[in-house]
């Protein structure tokens, strides 16, 4: 269903689908999966003798900018309908437009009409073949048409919300087929949506704030961005703009270095590697955060399992029975593909009974263990037994986002210990900007529905 | 007493400045002239004063032996001395600055002088266009020597835009310009920041502007990404928020659309759904800063839609876009409403002087006359929907014609031509609104633009026609003489519009206009000028037209056969035998002649005598065209017709000459499917009524 953009937070089972059966007057009848109606009543020019019916869903105040079209199969024999929004308490008897909250867009005169009985000029008039779009914009509660995928001009201003899309109908043999987004529409309502997004974003970040927010904006913005380089290790670039905006670095170059170096190991999967340097320039940080060590020693095990990295054998000699209960050949002869040979599949099992066990049994001790931690535990040694571990339902654990996960959080860890935040200002206020978008949208502000926090990142 | 002496008058002041420039001694002058650069920039008073260095300082320039920083210096100087004020500027026309700047450009020269040699070009470009000779520009050296520079870092490639958009003026040049592959140069800075490519988007609306060539190139390259650069340019009108990024992409692509060099259909398609509704967006009033940005979209959209009359129906309902040009001049004829409050009602407000308006206002309401002009060409609804219920449109448009400025007459003068195509128009809005009068006074050459006067002349043409209401009117207050003066001035353009325009006044010819017509100083000359002497297609047949119009009773007929030393008879005939003409005026000539031959008896007489015009009717009926047939037909009724003395003897010479014998061929069915044609040969046969035995 494509008629409401960026649509992927709106529950799609509220949205307009068909015309309400039980919601319509007598004079018409449904076909077609209750997208078409028929007018199949004598009919006369009386208003009183129209004939309405709404869709089964009001158009929801976050969807954005809602859209639908009705495609005139046949004018009947005056042409007498009326395309629009109505609410829920609005009779059905009579057109769109003449009820009080009811708008609608009458095809015999092109008027539109807006809670009275007498209209006003608007667009051309409607007939057979032509497809007439409506569109609610949530944002600004103004409504406009469309005919045959022509723009015609915002109709109606301060609409207000929970209206259902509404057709009424007034002659014999009025005929109209509706699309609430089953098929594509005629009229590009992605390119306006996607205009009117751009506004938003545009009209965002020229708004100026309010000075009693920030002490010195500028200068705020500035510690926001070093304190971002610092914690990512761009030591360069954090010393460039240091040096341009006349701040100091609160961490030493080399630091900054050895970070980024331990970040690239583990980007890259030498898990061994990050492991020596932060023995070397951070003594004790394992021992003193068992659930950073035992997230390393998991990767690393999926580093090994992939080929990206090696243990130290020396400690294996190969003479230990691994498989005390298997005969080796049985196990050569087995399908296993990523340990390419016997000795490496048996490094791997002898790595986890020797250096993953030992860490969650003292984890386990500690009560350390959590729910989350012992399910990654043991899809990590489920993994380990598929044939084809990049086509499992594991596959995720040697996604790339895994190490990045990992470098975020073994970054953070060194930076505490270095005295200094674990996480940047700026990442603190994105989490507030989320928590606050999605507090908007509880509240069903209109404009969640084009915009999120993601429109501003790349 | 020692007498002082006087130092000779050849010593002058080591600190004279003329002097610095002119010593030897390079570190003074480059520290003279960098002083000079900081007094100058940014001050207009000091550019003034210091006036009287600029000819050392340019002499300087020119030299080929100067040190490269100095250049550089001096440079950036003479660029800043470009944006003298207006009144200070004479000075610039008596130095060919362009050349020396030019020559700058060369490899000898540091990367920063050629910048700054660039800049100095730009900004002599921007503020002395009216003394620019854009041909050195376009010698081939120059030439390719700028368009190198189009890869060059931002500033100076944005500069190189500039130069080459406004030097780009013709043909000619765009071709040269697409030949060094500015294209695909330009392309690639249109991939930047908005800042970045505002100069490389104006200069590629530049070269596709009338340009099929350029527009082949254009919608023929592809990205890496394999989009062409109608698709990017279309996407960037869609995505951006920045007005004038989004104006001149829709001029460029634009012009890629109207050379039909892409696929018609989707261009089309692209034109009504997607460019046109946002360049509609951009035209509606927002705030009064905005009126460059409306008058631009309105421009284009005007430009896009020619006379492309679905795209005009379509463009009329699009986000009430009609409603909004007619809003505005409903706000201004409010606004003027207001000022004239409190006179006296009789005031004619199409006489008085109407409100000095800012260059901006003047500008968007010229191209809204222009828009509307399309609007009104082709589609009567249309023309009902600008003037119906909407008087103030008309009252708009004719006081537009009071107003000085040249370019808001004009355009409302191509508003009302086009609204005078319409019958409904002529007898309704031309009626309630004095527009007559205005065109009478804007059709004098003497105080207007030709564009202008040939405009008003058009009008002229159209309101004279016979169901005018106000042809009457116009008649009356001697619009012939005026017509005549048009005749006789040099413009050809002009001479055929008032040769139309006597033909609309001679039909159904009063007797008033007759009058006027033979009292004209050149009649009957300028009737047969372009009769013996065909020159143009267009004046031959409205002379022809008029002289159609004139013969309609026999004195005018006989007076007519006996002007001049050639009979007026042989002079209409003569054109009949060209081979150079066209059927079109061949039918006008005969259809003359059948005015002539309706005519007395002598006249009758006159052209049955005539062995060559029996010969060439016979001819005609024989293996003529049917259009010619027809009027062909009609002379022969006429001469036979038994109303007249002496009709035995034409009938005896017409049967002589195997015309009845040729029309009793041509009643045949074996010879003609022409019903039409076929009755008219079997009246003018029983006209005959000598037997033939």
């Amino acid at each position: 269903m494509n008629s409401v953009t960026d649509t992927s937070h709106v529950i799609q089972d509220n949205l307009p689908s068909m015309w309400n059966a039980k919601d319509n007057y007598s004079s018409l009848s449904l076909t077609h999966n209750n997208l078409w109606v028929s007018f199949r009543g004598h009919g006369k020019a009386h208003q009183k003798e129209a004939a309405s019916v709404r869709s089964n869903n009001s158009i929801p105040k976050s969807c954005g900018i809602y859209y639908f079209e009705i495609h005139i199969i046949s004018k009947g024999r005056d042409g007498f309908i009326g395309i629009g929004l109505t609410s829920r308490k609005s009779v059905t008897n009579r057109l769109p437009g003449l009820d009080k909250n009811s708008y609608g867009y009458h095809g015999d005169d092109g008027c539109i009409f807006s809670s009275s009985s007498s209209g006003k000029p608007y667009g051309p008039s409607f007939t057979t073949n032509d497809v007439i779009g409506c569109g609610l914009n949530t944002i600004t509660n103004t409504c406009f048409y469309t005919k045959n995928g022509i723009f015609l001009g915002h109709a109606f201003q301060n609409v207000p919300s929970n209206l259902y899309p509404t057709i009424g109908l007034q002659t014999s043999g009025e005929t109209i087929a509706a699309n609430f987004g089953q098929e594509s529409f005629m009229y590009d309502i992605e390119g306006i949506s996607s205009s009117f997004r751009q506004k938003l974003i545009d009209s965002i970040i020229k708004r100026k704030l309010p000075s009693h927010t920030v002490s010195t904006a500028p200068d705020y913005m500035h510690e926001l961005v070093l304190s971002y380089l610092v914690h990512h290790g761009h030591c360069r670039s954090a010393r460039a703009f240091a040096s341009a905006t006349d701040q100091d670095i609160a961490e030493s170059e080399a630091s900054m270095v050895q970070r980024q170096q331990i970040h690239n190991y583990i980007l890259s999967g030498k898990i061994s590697e990050v492991i020596k340097m932060c023995d070397s320039f951070y003594p004790d940080l394992f021992e003193s955060n068992l659930e950073l060590k035992f997230r390393v020693k998991c990767q690393q095990f999926l580093e090994i399992l992939s080929g990206n990295d090696s243990i130290n054998l020396e400690a294996f000699n190969g003479t230990e029975n691994i498989f005390p209960y298997e005969d080796s050949n049985s196990i050569e002869n087995s399908n296993i593909s990523t340990a390419r040979t016997y000795k490496e599949l048996a490094s791997l099992v002898y790595f986890g009974r020797n250096e993953l066990i030992p860490i969650v049994n003292v984890m386990l001790e500690r009560k350390l263990m959590t729910e989350e931690l012992t399910s990654y535990y043991q899809d990590i040694f489920s993994i380990f037994v598929y044939p084809d571990p990049m086509n499992s339902p594991l596959t995720y654990l040697l996604d790339n986002s895994q190490r990045i996960s990992l470098g975020n959080y073994l970054n953070s860890v060194i930076l505490m210990r270095l005295n200094l935040p674990a996480n940047p200002p700026l990442h603190t206020l994105l989490q507030y900007a989320n928590q606050t978008w999605k507090y908007m949208q509880e509240k069903e502000v209109s404009s969640t529905a084009l915009l999120s926090i993601n429109h501003f990142c790349t | 007493m020692a007498m002082e002496i006087e130092p000779a008058l050849s010593q002058a002041s080591p600190t004279d400045p003329i002097d610095i420039l002119a010593s030897d001694d390079d570190a003074s002058r480059i520290s003279y002239v960098t002083e000079l650069k900081h007094t100058i920039i940014g001050n207009k008073s000091r550019k003034i004063h210091s006036l009287s260095i600029l000819p050392r300082l340019i002499s300087v320039t020119e030299d080929p032996t100067i040190s490269d920083p100095l250049l550089s210096e001096c440079l950036v100087v003479l660029a800043s001395y470009c944006y003298l004020p207006i009144e200070a500027r004479t000075f610039f026309k008596y130095h060919d600055l362009p050349s020396i700047f030019l020559s700058k450009l060369g490899c000898q020269s540091s990367q920063r002088t050629i910048h700054h040699a660039i800049y100095a070009l730009m900004s002599y470009c921007k503020n002395f266009p009216e003394h620019l000779d854009a041909d050195i520009f376009y010698k081939e050296d120059n030439l390719a020597t700028l368009v190198s520079h189009l890869d060059d870092v931002v500033k100076p490639s944005q500069q190189i835009a500039v130069i080459l958009q406004i030097t780009c003026t013709t043909h000619s040049q765009q071709l040269k310009l697409l030949n060094l592959g500015v294209i695909p140069k330009i392309a690639s800075k249109l991939y930047q920041i908005n800042a970045v490519r505002q100069p490389f988007l104006e200069l590629l609306a530049c070269l596709l502007n009338n340009n099929s060539e350029g527009s082949l190139i254009a919608s023929q390259y592809r990205y890496s990404n394999g989009i062409s650069i109608p698709e990017y340019l279309t996407e960037m009108i869609i995505q951006q928020v920045d007005p004038y990024i989004k104006l001149s992409a829709s001029r460029c692509i634009v012009s890629i659309f109207l050379s039909q060099v892409c696929d018609t259909d989707i261009n089309n398609s692209i034109l009504k759904y997607k460019i046109l509704p946002r360049l509609v967006a951009l035209a509606r009033p927002e705030s009064d800063s905005t009126y460059n940005i409306q008058c631009e979209a309105v421009k284009i959209i005007s430009i896009a839609i020619g006379r492309d009359l679905e795209l005009q129906q379509v463009l009329a309902i699009t986000d009430q876009f009609l409603n909004t040009l007619t809003d505005y001049l409903k706000a201004a004829s409010e606004l003027e409403a207001d000022s004239r409050e409190g006179e006296a009602m009789d005031v004619d407000v199409f006489v008085e002087t109407p409100p000095e308006l800012t260059p901006e206002k003047t500008a968007l309401k010229s191209a809204i006359f222009y828009i509307l002009s399309r609007f009104c060409s082709e589609d009567e609804s249309l023309r009902r929907c600008v003037t119906d219920k909407k008087g103030y449109v008309m009252e708009q448009l004719v006081r537009g014609l009071v107003y000085e400025n040249q370019s808001i007459k004009l355009s409302s003068l191509k508003c009302l031509l086009s609204l005078s195509r319409s019958v409904r128009q002529l007898r309704t809005s031309f009626v309630d609104y004095p527009v007559w009068r205005h065109v009478l006074k804007t059709a004098d050459s003497s105080t207007q633009s030709m564009d202008v006067v040939i405009a008003s002349y058009a009008l002229l043409v159209n309101l004279v026609l016979e169901f005018s209401p106000v042809k009457e009117d116009l008649i009356k207050s001697d619009v012939i003489t005026k017509f005549h003066a048009g005749i006789v001035s040099s413009n050809d353009e002009l001479t055929e519009l008032c040769y139309w325009g006597l033909m609309n006044s001679t039909f159904m010819c009063l007797a008033t206009v007759r009058t006027a017509i033979k009292s004209l100083p050149s009649y009957p000359q300028f009737l047969f000028t372009h009769l013996s002497n065909p020159t143009s297609h267009g004046l031959t047949l409205r002379s022809l037209g008029i002289l159609r119009n004139i013969l309609s009773t026999d004195s005018e007929i006989e007076e007519f056969l006996q002007l001049e030393e050639e009979s007026g008879l042989d002079i209409v005939f003569t054109v009949t035998q060209n081979n150079d003409m066209s059927y079109e005026v061949k039918e006008q000539a005969l259809c003359v002649l059948a005015n002539i031959s309706s005519g007395s008896n002598v006249t009758k007489k006159k052209m049955c005598e005539d062995d060559k015009i029996r010969d060439y009717l016979k001819e005609i009926i024989t293996d003529g065209p049917a259009d010619l047939q027809f009027s062909v037909i009609s002379i022969i009724a006429n001469l036979v017709d038994k109303d007249h003395h002496g009709f035995v003897d034409r009938q005896a010479q017409l049967e002589g000459s195997g015309i009845r014998t040729a029309l009793q061929r041509l009643s045949d069915p074996k010879y003609t499917n022409n019903k039409p044609l076929s009755e008219l040969v079997k009246e003018a046969l029983e006209g005959f009524t000598i037997d033939i035995s």
